[in-house]
């Protein structure tokens, strides 16, 4: 799997994610949001 | 699928995130134009109550545009794609909202906001008609 289609997932997974209110009552974030979060120079911990 | 990414970002030495990983998606309109989408999505929920769980996960959008948007040339496709828009969109329901309650997440987010983009923040504050601006807006500047 290439860079280019793991970003292209991250930000379709991110994008459902936030799209669908009813299934989003736990406070969770898409584990690959995290991931490239942290890689642009951040620490994911954020609240 | 997760398992995948926790390891990577857990080892953080993948040899295709080096220090090139930054510039190359800050400077790809599909990178802006996929945050503007989920900008817009975020802000279209964000006074839902049912909307609680996502909060965290519009933040780790916002951060990541946030954290790209200094790279060069990134700051044009953040305008062009509507993502700087929209983050002034989300200011003014954030302060609408910060208006109408104390909620200790919709305070992290504006001033979240705030720090994203912030030159567009300053013009915004300098533009914006000085009979209209909220309360709130003039206690932010002045902070």
């Amino acid at each position: 799997m290439s860079i280019d289609e793991d970003f292209t997932e991250c930000m379709a997974q991110v994008s459902k994610y936030i799209s669908n209110v009813d299934a989003s009552v736990v406070d969770s974030i898409p584990e690959s949001l995290l991931y490239f979060v942290r890689q642009s120079g951040v620490d994911p911990n954020f609240r | 699928m997760c398992i995948f990414f926790v390891l990577r970002a857990a080892a953080n030495t993948h040899p295709s995130f080096s220090g090139h990983i930054r510039e190359k998606y800050a400077q790809l309109e599909q990178t802006w134009s996929s945050l503007s989408d989920i900008y817009a999505r975020g802000e279209a929920v964000l006074a839902d109550p049912r909307a609680e769980g996502i909060h965290r996960t519009l933040n780790g959008a916002i951060m990541l545009g946030r954290n790209l948007v200094s790279v060069a040339k990134a700051g044009t496709l953040a305008w062009d794609s509507g993502a700087s828009t929209q983050v002034i969109s989300i200011i003014q329901t954030l302060l609408e909202l910060k208006d109408q309650s104390s909620g200790g997440e919709c305070n992290f987010l504006f001033y979240l906001f705030i720090s994203l983009f912030p030159t567009t923040f300053k013009q915004l504050i300098t533009n914006y008609p000085f009979r209209q601006r909220p309360k709130s807006l003039i206690a932010a500047c002045s902070s």
